[in-house]
């Protein structure tokens, strides 16, 4: 096979080339300054410039699918640049820009090594691009492995002393688990389809799924390491505690941008029309996830008094919810709108989790704070605006209206519904009003506890963008809630790109 | 450019809401006073310009309707944001924007040594906003905002200082009296609506079939029938009246202009602003006429015991308002307009008044540790005595002209009779008694005033407000001249009827100018002689008053105890709901529903128990559940 490729395909990824270009930038410059301690220019500027220069590259790509209409492929077919393709570059240029805003406040990570951090986030960035724009499933188990690989590193550099290791070792070893069965299924579908590519799959996909179970096993495979990412029950054990041990800016990193690109990709595998009917096997057991997940999510999440626990288990419920609009999406019928209700889930789960994730931060006055719900105490009183804040962003994350949390489980359920897939849309409901008591337990903490004798000001009044990622989702996820339709319809229209 | 007069005239006092409202701490009460009050007074130019434009439009297109937006489209059911000047309302914004303007100025002395004055005056404001959506509103919805609105802002400022519980209460009572109300002014719209299909005034009226409703179950006489409820709650009517007194706990300038000169004249509005409604319904005429009179009597009683210089005029208000409803029941519904303006002046007037005087004489209500305050206070005292000549009716201040024409049209009618007459008159006596006690035992006779108070006069923004409204109460009446008077010196026209004739239904009443100045000189008469008869007795001879009512003890009781209206409904009523409420509370909700939410939620918490449990921190049990995982769902292929 002859690898050529033209200034297109350059022009097309370069998004990811600039990450790369500028993520090697503070390594070099702390090099070159003699291994010293880096100014706050090398790591933290230069990184947030290359996110910015790499947006403006994606908002030109984008400019360039709206003059020549549709997906384009790149690099011999392997890449392919849709609407979905770019929706993904610029939430994970988000996400990254937020993720380093809320590092550079953080206290484990601050000091030494953080030129090497830069490094490492803005590599797990272009990881998350390649798995979001692969059109291959060998691409796309690199791109998972180079976040994932840029996640373990990033989780143990944190000078948290203990949990922090203890995190980064579970999640690398029941990661390198989950890799496994992954590249396990996906030989197994190389070995009944002969190919790797998912266009080519797809053209047999509708067939081989009634008669070879080989190809059935690959698929279910291959599924059991794509939800692992995305912590589906039962294979979410890692998450409470590599999100507790993580550093808080490295949980909303992953617990946003990994979730994000590998519901991406799933939308991409899962398109490959394998799904017939509702009724069929594969369908069955993501119905059966998605309940469990949504079930066991929540109902733990009650039980959980350390903030990042319980945020942990609300974004594994949360990943419960968007599975139902996979399933939706999977389905023959209205397929865009179950897409556009994944991607649109997708969008204010982020924003929500980052806000909710800022808003643990603030608290973390050491580099080994552990934030418990005793400590929102009479938060109302001494913070208002913060109070506030998270206020609406678990109003949001509960569903309630006009937030955007509710659109997003609007739009999920109803295009379940319009698949017939009520019994999961019923399980979602039930475990959504459980889950109302623990996103109001912080409300009730914050305006109706008095703080404790002696407590001192909880929050940190130094972290200045930590405090400007909090306004800014609860802002969003009030305003974006209000114009809910226009952002659904966006999302809608790049959607379309992809039939 | 209406359209832009009638949106200044009534956004400015929202905008000054804001304003105060955003800075509500703010102690700084010339600040927060200037804004509040020059707002109003910015809302007042707009008003005199618009009614100043409405008087250059020829007679029978006296009219300006500003559409701002769609507000509700839902079936046939439209209801828009926009609003109407026309005749009835321009009288209506001139009072409110007016004496508001000087009422706001007023608390700027009143409130000077309030902490919290920002937030008074925004509340001010607010108020005057939801008063004027009330009255300019061209439907009934719009109407129905403003109506909740000045609820909310009445509700606000009597409870303004709630620290204390009992004016806590008191603005709770005024609220939950008022919602009963709405209940029936929300029924109103409904009926209405259901058998007219539009909430328009202009509409509705158009779509009156032509003769009058003679059943008792007729959709206009049922509707208009509600609406009275409503009015009754907010205009401080039998049964629904007792909120009103009980509301002058709020500050004494709220008591001006809320609970005497705007808001509750709301009730009286309504019914004048769809007079084309209300006049085809008889039946519902008559009860609120009866209702309007019976209360002007009863009130009027009470206020003839009350030691409470505020609570005398508070029942002295809800007396003057039945005499309003009396006027409206019997159709008079100029007359009706004409004393709620001339009431609102001169009520505002004595409100305020004795808000100098409580403020002089340091927080003091009671009048029996008053007197002799003639000396100390001359403006106040002047400005009162103007105020008292005109609501008890002397000629020619501007109460006689107004409660004359209504207790003459409840004679002669079609739709009054001699019996209402005759309660109006024994109204207007005790009318006479009681506020001339007022004045003789604050003004005249032998100081009472506690050695450790100091009376003196109140600051200039506290007296001009009383000097402007003093000269309105003298002089206003000269607007609605009745024509028997005016004929007698040389055909003065009557102003005010003549600007709001093409606007009401006329009454077919053959006017005998004998009659009139026959029943005019009687209710004058009679007054007068019950004026002077108080005015010995409270200045020299009080034991006479002692020896009548030592004579009645248990009538004396019962009217000084409010015929215990207020212990009758805590019995009857209030009570008895509480206690059922209590029982559905233990048996139903405690003893039943609580306990099946209780076994769920308990339910939830031992699965979350058992699904935690799994969560034991060892990653061999984690990679073990990604094993079952995976056995399980390839179980389902084999």
């Amino acid at each position: 096979m002859e690898l050529s490729f033209g200034w297109n395909d350059v022009f097309l990824v370069s998004p990811a080339i600039v990450l790369f270009l500028f993520s090697l930038l503070p390594v070099f410059l702390k090099v070159i300054n003699g291994n010293k301690a880096d100014s706050l220019f090398t790591s933290y500027g230069v990184s947030l410039i290359g996110l910015f220069v790499a947006a403006g590259f994606s908002v030109a790509v984008v400019f360039r699918q709206i003059l020549e209409g549709g997906s384009q492929l790149a690099f011999s077919d392997a890449l392919v640049m849709d609407g979905l393709s770019s929706f993904a570059s610029l939430m994970v240029i988000v996400i990254s820009i937020f993720a380093l805003l809320l590092s550079r406040d953080s206290l484990a990570l601050k000091g030494e090594l953080f030129s090497e951090f830069c490094f490492l986030l803005l590599n797990a960035a272009v990881g998350m691009m390649v798995v979001a724009w692969s059109n291959d499933l060998i691409l796309t188990f690199i791109g998972i492995e180079m976040m994932s690989l840029c996640l373990y590193i990033m989780i143990a550099m944190s000078h948290e002393p203990i949990f922090s290791k203890e995190s980064a070792f579970k999640y690398f070893v029941l990661g390198s688990f989950a890799s496994a069965i992954l590249l396990y299924g996906m030989a197994f579908l190389y070995g009944a389809t002969g190919s790797t590519y998912l266009p080519d799959i797809s053209e047999m996909a509708a067939e081989m799924v009634l008669t070879h179970r080989i190809f059935i096993i690959g698929i279910l495979f291959t599924l059991v390491g794509f939800v692992f990412k995305v912590a589906i029950v039962p294979f979410h054990a890692w998450t409470p505690d590599v999100y507790q041990g993580s550093p808080t800016s490295i949980t909303a990193f992953m617990a946003t941008g990994v979730k994000v690109v590998v519901f991406i990709a799933l939308i991409r595998f899962m398109l490959t029309d394998f799904v017939l009917t509702p009724d069929s096997i594969i369908s069955q057991v993501l119905q059966w996830l998605a309940v469990i997940t949504m079930v066991v999510g929540n109902f733990v999440a009650i039980k959980q008094d350390n903030l990042k626990r319980m945020l942990a288990y609300s974004s594994i419920s949360h990943s419960g919810y968007i599975l139902v609009g996979l399933i939706a999406a999977s389905l023959p019928g209205s397929q865009v709108e179950g897409v556009s209700a994944v991607l649109f889930y997708s969008l204010s789960y982020a924003v929500m989790t980052i806000g909710s994730f800022a808003v643990v931060a603030l608290f973390e006055k050491q580099h080994d704070t552990q934030v418990n719900i005793n400590d929102l105490k009479g938060l109302a009183t001494s913070n208002p605006y913060v109070a506030f804040s998270l206020t609406a962003i678990l109003i949001s994350l509960a569903g309630i209206p006009p937030t955007i949390g509710f659109f997003g489980k609007f739009f999920v359920f109803s295009s379940a519904i319009k698949q017939g897939l009520y019994w999961i849309t019923i399980w979602g409901v039930i475990s959504s009003v459980v889950s109302v008591y623990y996103y109001l337990r912080p409300v009730v903490y914050m305006y109706m506890k008095e703080a404790d004798f002696g407590q001192q000001s909880m929050l940190r009044d130094d972290a200045q963008s930590t405090k400007f990622t909090v306004f800014f989702a609860s802002l969003f996820v009030i305003i974006a809630g209000l114009l809910s339709q226009l952002f659904y319809d966006l999302i809608g229209h790049s959607v379309m790109t992809l039939f | 450019m209406e359209q832009t007069l009638i949106s200044i005239l009534i956004l400015t006092p929202l905008v000054g809401f804001f304003i105060n409202g955003l800075r509500w701490k703010s102690e700084n009460c010339k600040l927060a006073g200037t804004i509040a009050t020059s707002a109003i007074f910015i809302s007042f130019i707009a008003a005199v310009t618009l009614v100043a434009k409405l008087i250059q439009l020829p007679e029978g297109e006296r009219q300006f309707t500003a559409h701002f937006f769609e507000w509700i489209h839902v079936g046939s059911f439209q209801a828009n944001a926009a609003f109407l000047v026309d005749q009835i309302s321009a009288v209506m914004i001139l009072i409110i924007t007016g004496v508001g303007a000087l009422i706001h100025l007023f608390s700027m002395g009143y409130m000077s040594h309030d902490k919290r004055p920002a937030k008074y005056f925004s509340y001010l404001n607010f108020f005057i906003f939801n008063m004027l959506l009330l009255v300019l509103g061209d439907n009934l919805l719009v109407m129905f905002v403003g109506w909740e609105g000045v609820g909310l802002a009445s509700y606000l400022l009597i409870g303004f200082w709630f620290h204390d519980p009992a004016k806590a209460s008191a603005g709770m009572k005024a609220f939950i009296t008022n919602r009963i109300g709405d209940a029936g002014f929300l029924l109103g719209i409904f009926t209405l609506f259901f058998y007219f299909g539009t909430v328009e005034f202009g509409e509705l009226a158009a779509r009156m079939p032509a003769e009058a409703e003679t059943l008792w179950s007729g959709p206009i006489t049922l509707a208009c029938l509600f609406l009275f409820i409503g009015a009754m709650g907010k205009s401080a009517q039998i049964p629904l009246y007792v909120w009103l007194p009980d509301a002058m706990a709020g500050p004494t300038p709220v008591s001006a202009l809320i609970h005497a000169a705007t808001m509750v004249t709301a009730g009286v509005y309504m019914i004048v602003r769809m007079n084309e409604v209300f006049i085809l319904a008889p039946n519902a005429m008559m009860v609120i006429a009866v209702f309007g009179a019976l209360t002007a009597f009863f009130a009027a009683s009470i206020g003839m015991t009350q030691w409470d210089i505020k609570k005398v005029l508070a029942y002295s208000t809800v007396s003057q308002l039945g005499y309003m409803f009396l006027g409206v029941g019997v159709g008079a519904f100029m007359p009706a307009l004409f004393h709620l303006m001339t009431h609102a002046f001169f009520k505002a007037l004595m409100f305020l008044g004795s808000g100098s005087v409580i403020h002089a004489m340091h927080e003091e209500q009671d009048i029996r540790k008053m007197g002799g305050l003639k000396k100390y206070m001359p403006i106040t005292h002047i400005t009162f005595l103007i105020g008292w000549l005109a609501i008890i009716g002397m000629p020619p201040f501007s109460g006689f002209f107004s409660k004359d024409e209504i207790l003459y049209y409840s004679f002669v009618s079609p739709h009054g009779s001699s019996f209402l007459w005759l309660i109006g008159v024994a109204g207007a006596i005790m009318t006479a008694f009681y506020m001339t006690r007022l004045m003789a035992l604050v003004f005249w006779g032998k100081s009472r005033v506690p050695s450790d108070v100091h009376p003196h006069e109140s600051p200039a923004t506290m007296t001009i407000p009383l000097i402007v409204l003093g000269v309105l109460s003298a002089v206003a009446g000269f607007i609605g001249i009745p024509h028997a008077i005016g004929d007698l010196f040389g055909h003065l026209p009557n102003v005010l009827e003549h600007w709001l004739d093409p606007r009401l239904v006329n009454l077919d009443v053959e006017h005998s100018k004998a009659l009139e100045f026959g029943l005019m000189g009687i209710s004058v008469a009679l007054a007068g002689i019950s004026a002077a008869f108080a005015y010995d007795s409270y200045t020299k001879k009080q034991e006479r008053i002692d020896k009548f009512t030592s004579k009645f003890p248990k009538l004396y009781r019962a009217v000084e105890g409010k015929y215990f209206v207020d212990e009758f409904y805590f019995g009857k009523i209030i009570n008895p709901l509480i206690s059922l409420s209590k029982d559905l509370w233990v048996y139903v909700d405690v003893n039943f529903i609580d306990k099946i939410t209780y076994w769920i939620s308990d339910f939830v918490r031992s699965a979350a128990d058992a699904f935690k449990s799994t969560q034991n921190g060892n990653m061999q049990s984690y990679a073990m559940y990604i094993t079952l995982g995976v056995v399980v769902i390839l179980s389902f292929i084999f």
